[in-house]
This record gives C-alpha cells, sequence and structure tokens, in this order.
C-alpha cells in the first residue's frame, strides 16, 4: 500500500490484545483503540486480517481478552458498509461446506455431487455410485483425499461424527480471486488430490470465462466480500465446478506468482474505496 | 417432528417440549446431535435428513444452540456443526432460528450498544439520568448496571448499551404474534408503540420469530436497546402460555 501512495494505521492483533484498548460503536460511527500512548480513530476503509489468536495465548486472562477483542472487531466491522472493509466478517458460510456448495448452486457453473453424511450406508451407496474424494464437512483444516477400497472398509466409523463426500471431478484446479469487479485467475496443475500438498504442482495464469468471472464476481458481492478466493474444478470437458469460496484468503503465492496484480488491484480499490458502487 | 435444539438444563426447550406434549405436537428434545444421523445432498434438491436415534426425522425445529459431545474431539465437533448448519439451513419446514450465512445463530445486531474494554471510562461520561446495562461481549452474561451497582466488570471485553429504565418497553416475537412483557408497562407513547411495532413486524418478516426485544427512549429517540434471540424464561414467564401457544402455531401451521 505503501508503494501505491497508500498511507494508514498498521494494528498488529496480538500487540493490541495485550497492551491496547477498543470502543466500538455499532452504529457505523468510527471506532476508536488506544495503542502505546495514542488514540487511533478506526477510519474506513479498513483492511482486516482476523484471526484467532486465542488459542496461543500464554494466560487464561488473555485468551479471554483475546476472544473478546476478535469478536467486537468482528461484529463492528460487520457495522460498516461492506464495501469499505477488506476482510469482511459479515458471511462466515464456509464454516459449512454444504451449506456453501447450496448457496453457489444455480449460476453459471455446476456444483459437484456431494452428500455429507454420518450413515455408513448412505456413504457407502453415494460412493459406489461416482468416483469420489473426502473431506471434512467444516472449515477446520482438513486434506482431500481419493476413496479407495481400503477406505470404504472403514465407512463404519462415520457414525462418529459426519464426513463430506464428493463427485471427484478429474480436470484442473483453479483459484480465481476477485478484488471488487476484477478477476485474477490461476491455474494448477498437480498428480496429488489436494494441490495444496503437492510440491511438485504448476501454476499458470488462465482466462476465466465471461459467465464465469460475472458470477465470481456477483458471487463475492453477495458475500458481502471485497476480496475472495474461489475454487473450482475444470473438467476435462472444459466444464466449471464450483468448490468453495473463502473469505479471507491466503493470496500471496498466487499475488507473487501474478507480478503483484491483486495487491495492486486491492490498493487501487482502497483508493477509489468512498466512490465505490457495486452495479 | 419437531427438534427443540438446546443444551441440557435449557428450560425453554424443556418448557415448550412439555407444552407440545400437552397439546399432541410430537417434539424431542435434541441434546446429543452427534448420535443422530445426518445427511445433506447437494446439489438438486437439497435433501436433509436428520433421524433421531429412535429412527424419528425432522420436519421443523427450534435452534438454541447446538450442544457438544465431550466424547469428540473439537474438531469433529466442528463437522457435527457444520452438518447441522447446512441441515437446518436447508430444512424445507420452519425453524426457528434458522442458520445462515451469519451464523448457526443469526445475531441481530443492535445499534445502541458500545463495545468496549474500558466500561469505567465510558460509563463516567454517561449523564445522570440514563444509565446502562453491561454484559460480556462474548457470551452475553449480564455483567452489572451501571449506577445500580459496584463497578464490578469481569468481562475482557464489554457490550454496553444505554437506556432509561422508566421509559423502557420488553416485547416477545413469537410466531405471527407481539407479545408485551414490560415489568411494568410505563413512559411510551401510543405513536412510539406503532412504531415499534412497524420495526419488530419487518423483523418478523426477515425471520425472527421467537426473541426479546427491548425499546427504550433516551431524550427524544425510541431506540431498541436489546434483540434476544435466545430468551430465557425469566423474559416472558408471565406471557409464557401464550409464547408458547404462538410459537408453536408458527411451526405446524
Amino acid at each position: 500500500m505503501r508503494k501505491h501512495g497508500l498511507d494508514g494505521e498498521l494494528i498488529d492483533l496480538g500487540y493490541l490484545v495485550m497492551r491496547g484498548n477498543v470502543t466500538l460503536p455499532l452504529n457505523g460511527q468510527p471506532g476508536r483503540i488506544t495503542l502505546a500512548g495514542r488514540t487511533i480513530s478506526v477510519e474506513q476503509p479498513v483492511v482486516a486480517r482476523l484471526i484467532d489468536i486465542s488459542r496461543v495465548a500464554p494466560t487464561p486472562e488473555l485468551r479471554r481478552r483475546a476472544e473478546g477483542v476478535q469478536v467486537s472487531l468482528a461484529r463492528y466491522l460487520s457495522c460498516l458498509p461492506w464495501t469499505q472493509v477488506v476482510g469482511g466478517t459479515w458471511d462466515n458460510s464456509n464454516f459449512s461446506k454444504a451449506y456453501q456448495l447450496s448457496c453457489a448452486s444455480g449460476r453459471s457453473w455446476a456444483v459437484p455431487r456431494t452428500c455429507v453424511t454420518n450413515d455408513p450406508s448412505v456413504a457407502k451407496a453415494f460412493v459406489q455410485s461416482v468416483p469420489t474424494i473426502y473431506k471434512g464437512p467444516s472449515s477446520s483444516k482438513t486434506w482431500a483425499n481419493v476413496m479407495s477400497a481400503n477406505d470404504i472398509d472403514r465407512l463404519p466409523q462415520l457414525r462418529h461424527s459426519p464426513v463430506l463426500f464428493q463427485e471427484r471431478i478429474t480436470g484442473l484446479d483453479v483459484r480465481v480471486h476477485v478484488v471488487a469487479d476484477k478477476v485474477f485467475a490461476e491455474a494448477i496443475t498437480a498428480t496429488l488430490c489436494d494441490y495444496r500438498t503437492d510440491p511438485d504442482a504448476r501454476f499458470e495464469p488462465v482466462t476465466v470465462p465471461s459467465s464465469i468471472a460475472a458470477d465470481c464476481i456477483d458471487l463475492t458481492r453477495k458475500m458481502k466480500l471485497v476480496l475472495s478466493g474461489i475454487d473450482f474444478k475444470v473438467s476435462e470437458s472444459g466444464q466449471w465446478f464450483f468448490l468453495e469460496a473463502n473469505s479471507a484468503p491466503c493470496y500471496q503465492g498466487y499475488d507473487k506468482r501474478a507480478f503483484g496484480a491483486i495487491s495492486d488491484a486491492l490498493s487501487e480499490y482502497l483508493r477509489r474505496a468512498d466512490a465505490y458502487r457495486p452495479t | 417432528m419437531l427438534g427443540l435444539i438446546g443444551y441440557e438444563g435449557d428450560s425453554v426447550s424443556d418448557a415448550l417440549k412439555t407444552y407440545a406434549d400437552r397439546v399432541g405436537l410430537k417434539a424431542v428434545r435434541v441434546t446429543n446431535p452427534a448420535a443422530w444421523t445426518t445427511t445433506i445432498s447437494v446439489p438438486g434438491g437439497d435433501d436433509v435428513a436428520m433421524i433421531s436415534p429412535s429412527g424419528e426425522r425432522l420436519t421443523c425445529a427450534v435452534n438454541r444452540g447446538l450442544p457438544s459431545s465431550s466424547s469428540l474431539t473439537e474438531g469433529e465437533n466442528n463437522d457435527v456443526l457444520a452438518a447441522w448448519w447446512a441441515g437446518l439451513a436447508m430444512m424445507s419446514g420452519p425453524v426457528v432460528n434458522r442458520p445462515d450465512a451469519t451464523g448457526f445463530i443469526p445475531s441481530p445486531i443492535v445499534q445502541s450498544t458500545i463495545l468496549t474494554t474500558d466500561v469505567r471510562q465510558y460509563a463516567s461520561s454517561l449523564p445522570g439520568a440514563v444509565t446502562a446495562n453491561v454484559h460480556d461481549a462474548v457470551s452475553g452474561t449480564f455483567q452489572y448496571r451501571v449506577g445500580a451497582q459496584e463497578h464490578t466488570v469481569f468481562a475482557p471485553v464489554a457490550s454496553v448499551t444505554r437506556f432509561d429504565p422508566s421509559r423502557t418497553w420488553r416485547l416477545m416475537i413469537a410466531g405471527h404474534e407481539l407479545i408485551d412483557v414490560s415489568v411494568p408497562t410505563a413512559g411510551l407513547l401510543s405513536g412510539e408503540r406503532r412504531s415499534a411495532a412497524a420495526a419488530l413486524r419487518r423483523m418478523q418478516a426477515c425471520g425472527l420469530v421467537f426473541a426479546l426485544v427491548v425499546f427504550s427512549r433516551i431524550g427524544e429517540t425510541l431506540d431498541i436497546v436489546a434483540i434476544n434471540p435466545l430468551p430465557t424464561l425469566s423474559h416472558y414467564g408471565r406471557q409464557q402460555e401464550r409464547v408458547h401457544s404462538s410459537l408453536l402455531k408458527w411451526l405446524r401451521p
């Protein structure tokens, strides 16, 4: 942002929890942060990356304080106009992958057949009907795995907690980042099921069909986000399948390979955020 | 079958079960969701099946929070929650506190609230006639009332809401009805009651069908000072029969 001539206050969440104070009205008025003897007015636009740091707090008191500060900041940010917050906190739909898939249906992309269940017989019928991958149904980090014969034998263990089973789409992985009305896409070629675990994955820019790009922008707006990271699978026949929309994407690697294009777009957006009106 | 989802000891869920039994509406308490069989299918009709351990299917629900299981890990409990989030959000039957993109229990924002780590300083700025309730910003647990008690704040971050106790009106949204539970009912003008009722009708239209809403006049303005989608029996006990009747009527059209 400094490279683009944008000025602002950088507030470290951990330091704020340990040393600072917040006063945050929920009526859209600017909040106040007091830190290191200074009072900072929380002016719009705001760039936020609220990570749950309470888990690594060194004491129970700091853990409670971290929880409180994070919950309060999230609630405060959700009261601001969403166009003025990068890293918005209104949408939590990606906590439940099946729910988010349902919300994303009915657009220019397809949605893979998906079943979240803890019923071994239902799961068995599903995995026997289509090539299948499986992963956790919540946003708790899990890797996607291809269903194997060994896994079918383990299905009775499902009773203890549900798993997400999904039609396996063979083809390219594509990550699309949306910044307001701009779209940046990269295709990933990998041999492993989950490209994030593949050290030999190859990345290259890819053009997104106009209808897909328009729906990515529209979905991002519906989620009240300025920035999103949307994952797709593109089948060998060229059909686009929506997998997931991330409201707090880790875009650094993609940005680096795009020579800073995503950061440039974000900076440009922040420069004109006051004037942005979604069409 | 109606599912009354809430922790063991949730007196509202228990009271609703008792009432449902009395009026012949089939209902079950859901205190151990991990023991249920859940299947959610996407896309194509968005199939949802939530089956009790005794084999009965949920067709409608009152969602007062999903109990976690001590025999599961945090990740497994998250997976159960994610499944129930999708199941209740996509259920075709009526759901009180239907999950949406904002949360498992959507919580309307009360704009007159301030969130602060420095309650003392904020409280000292209040004009004399006005007081404020202080709650824990995370749990919502009541901490104290400014002016009525000592400053004993245990919550590291507090939710502070100004109000005038002599000009306050408490209302229950219950299904299609709005039920006055003010104790006492005093001070509000009839015009204000009409505008408050209009605000509540808008909330009902947006899906809020079981909540305590508190209005207070501070100066010239009538503000909403609390919206509680998880009311307790103490909030509406005197009107319990009417509230439960109206709510179950909404659940069983």
